[in-house]
């Protein structure tokens, strides 16, 4: 047991007998996890940080059933993952409905590229047109195959861990992941090719 | 032999790192031989590479420093350097690099074995649901303040941490008008005080938010739209309430007025009290001497404190000539007058309101009127004011329309509401706008109007005790007698009540 994984262990404990510091901790470790995963799945900012105030409510009050010998991440991002997908079998809009800050104010998307410190002014920008296009991307296909390209790719989890978190057969996460993979790579055909030319 | 979708699926594996040899040396054979697969999947490795180096979006710019992604639970297994060799090899084999840049496979926690057998009841039963319902006086009540602890804890930004507070005056009131009606007086001031205290949080967020640049006005409109529910519930609760509790609710009707008062500041509806026009009609009084004279009151006004009224009609004037916070000079151009001038032209038209708002709690039938006024900066020619639509179904303002207006000089306006029999209750919001040539000019006059149930029909009828001594000038129908009739215990109502609308933000603290 690493030292981070007892002092969480601790955390949750300390929860589940009503200690909300611990809790706050707990909030405090995940919250970007969550909320990126939330706004990754639901591509609008408003309601990433929604439903990941809802879902830390939820582990909250589930905790008492959460068995301290399992990896808590998990079991989180389970319950962030299916507040979303209900989500978005409720809301039946259109999937591909980027964030406005990301539409609107910043057509480029420079406000989700921070992670960026490449000084070469285009390249900057092909990277953050890269990085636009692929948050596009993600956000047409389907719910289903989101999830799942979100869970793998984003949440480091494994082909099981994602079966549990969404309740489905190992056998439909490998379908969605890899025709979410396939689409995507399809999808982003034209900027590999730039790729190449470099 | 390896069909092309069983090659498909392999080298997927082979990408997230979990072939074995033997499926290694199927993937490659099957790739040797077919073109298509070799085409299909040349893609996948640079998909790999662009979601890992896909930045996190930044977390709500008012959150503490946000830890980045979770690292990877495990380390990456010595497997790797096989499998990079193995993609390398395949990569040149196809007469390409697969993977462009240094390889970020992103291997899965290995802890596959862990069965996770999660028994989770997400939404309803156990005790937490139990306990949200709980009341003050319930064994349960501490677990329900502590999740709601955890509802602040889990607020990933300021103004969603407002909103949290701002449910949670909500839930302190109506826990008030509970325990009010179950006569639990000893535990009224308490909660009267924890309203006070978390409707004062809230705003001073919503505050903070605002002067970082941050958009509150949805966060405004629903805090407002909870305010008018809880005019009316503060209504229903003070005639329910027994003599001895009436300063607690004279005292959380305060604190409404002062946060509704707030609300409009911070929306920039209200001119800042120093900015307004000090003129002789600021304090809105009911036209007819027919109708209840408080009725209808604007906010803020310089009328003293209600505490000492025997029986005050509601609602009652709030002492909120001075919201308990400095008003904040919006960022938003449109807000203050001071600030920016409304309307294009050559002279920009700058008027000040003598009321932010005008709040009215009427019975259907009934008719009412504040009295307000209006200045200008600057002479003004053709000046014509509307209200806004649906709230122009109940209200008219008089006079409809100005020749001239002098600059500086307080122009007196009566806004005039009736409530046509048969209303249903609800809430009508709406402004009075001045228009100069046809251009409307901000701020505009606030209104905003609880259509109350008619007497008699309320939720919870009050006992008929209670009907001969508590105040019925709210409910008043037309036909019912306005001034109140002091009742056999009406004697307690006259006791001074703490003037806590001098003492903002500090009462009942303290839980």
């Amino acid at each position: 047991m690493t030292q981070e994984g007892t002092a969480e262990q601790a955390w949750i404990r300390q929860a589940r007998s009503g200690d909300t510091q611990a809790f706050a901790a707990l909030v405090q470790k995940y919250q970007s996890a969550i909320y990126n995963l939330t706004y990754r799945l639901l591509g609008d900012s408003e309601e990433a940080k929604d439903l990941a105030q809802e879902a830390f409510l939820r582990a909250y009050r589930a905790l008492p059933t959460f068995q301290a010998d399992k990896p808590f991440a998990p079991w989180l991002y389970r319950i962030a993952s299916n507040l979303c997908l209900n989500w978005l079998a409720k809301r039946r809009l259109p999937t591909v409905s980027l964030d406005a800050a990301l539409c609107a104010d910043d057509p480029a998307g420079t406000a989700l590229e921070i992670g960026d410190h490449s000084s070469e002014p285009q390249t900057i920008l092909e990277r953050q047109e890269r990085h636009t296009a692929l948050r596009r991307a993600i956000l047409a296909l389907p719910p289903e195959q989101r999830v799942v390209i979100e869970l793998r790719h984003f949440q480091d989890l494994s082909y099981q861990e994602i079966a549990d978190v969404l309740g489905v057969p190992l056998s439909d996460v490998k379908s969605r992941l890899f025709r979410g993979r396939r689409w995507l790579a399809e999808a982003l055909r034209e900027f590999w090719s730039d790729d190449h030319l470099r | 032999m390896t069909t092309c979708a069983e090659c498909e699926e392999l080298y997927n594996l082979y990408l997230d790192g979990l072939l074995t040899v033997e499926e290694e040396a199927r993937l490659e054979a099957h790739l040797a031989a077919c073109p298509a697969c070799r085409r299909a999947l040349s893609d996948l490795p640079q998909l790999f590479a662009a979601l890992d180096r896909l930045p996190e979006a930044p977390v709500p710019a008012d959150l503490p420093a946000p830890s980045p992604r979770p690292a990877p639970s495990t380390t990456v297994p010595a497997r790797l350097g096989t499998l990079r060799q193995g993609l390398t090899g395949l990569g040149e084999w196809l007469g390409r690099s697969l993977l462009p840049r240094p390889v970020p496979l992103r291997l899965a926690r290995l802890a596959v074995a862990l069965a996770i057998v999660l028994a989770l009841v997400l939404a309803g039963g156990g005790l937490s649901a139990a306990a949200a319902q709980s009341q003050p006086s319930d064994p349960l009540y501490g677990v329900k303040l502590a999740l709601e602890q955890v509802q602040l804890a889990a607020a990933l930004s300021d103004t969603a941490r407002a909103d949290t507070y701002f449910r949670l005056a909500d839930t302190r009131l109506q826990e008030t008008a509970q325990m009010a009606q179950a006569g639990r007086a000893d535990l009224v001031s308490g909660l009267v005080g924890e309203y006070e205290r978390d409707l004062q949080n809230g705003l001073t967020l919503a505050q903070q938010a605002q002067a970082q640049g941050q958009d509150v006005s949805s966060l405004l409109a629903r805090l407002e739209e909870r305010l008018r529910h809880q005019q009316v519930l503060l209504e229903a609760t003070r005639e329910r309430l027994p003599g001895p509790g009436q300063p607690d609710i004279e005292r959380a009707v305060n604190v409404y007025q002062r946060g509704y008062a707030q609300v409009l500041t911070l929306s920039g509806e209200a001119s800042p009290v120093t900015a307004a026009a000090p003129t002789p009609s600021a304090t809105a009084t009911a036209a007819p001497p027919t109708i209840p004279p408080t009725a209808v009151v604007a906010l803020p006004t310089a009328t003293p404190l209600p505490s000492a009224t025997p029986v005050p009609p509601t609602p009652v004037p709030a002492t909120v000539a001075r919201p308990p916070m400095t008003p904040t000079p919006s960022p938003t151009p449109t807000l203050p007058p001071t600030a920016t001038p409304t309307a294009a032209g050559p002279q920009p038209v700058q008027i000040a309101w003598s009321s932010p708002g005008v709040s009215a709690i009427v019975v259907p039938g009934a008719s009412y009127a504040a009295n307000v006024s209006f200045s200008s900066v600057t002479p003004l020619r053709n000046v014509s004011l509307i209200v806004t639509s649906p709230l122009d179904r109940y209200a008219t303002v008089s006079p409809a329309s100005f020749a001239s207006v002098a600059a500086g000089a307080a122009n007196a306006v009566q806004v005039s509401i009736a409530i046509p029999a048969g209303t249903k209750p609800g809430l009508v919001t709406g402004m009075v706008l001045l228009q100069v040539d046809g251009q409307a000019v901000a701020p505009g006059l606030k209104v905003h109007m609880t259509v109350a149930r008619p007497s008699g029909a309320s939720l919870d009828p009050p006992t008929p005790a209670a009907v001969e001594t508590t105040p019925t000038a709210v409910r008043a129908t037309p036909t019912a007698t306005p001034s109140p009739t002091p009742g056999a215990t009406a004697t307690s109502a006259p006791s001074p009540s703490p003037s806590p609308g001098h003492n903002p933000g500090h009462a009942g603290r303290g839980r």
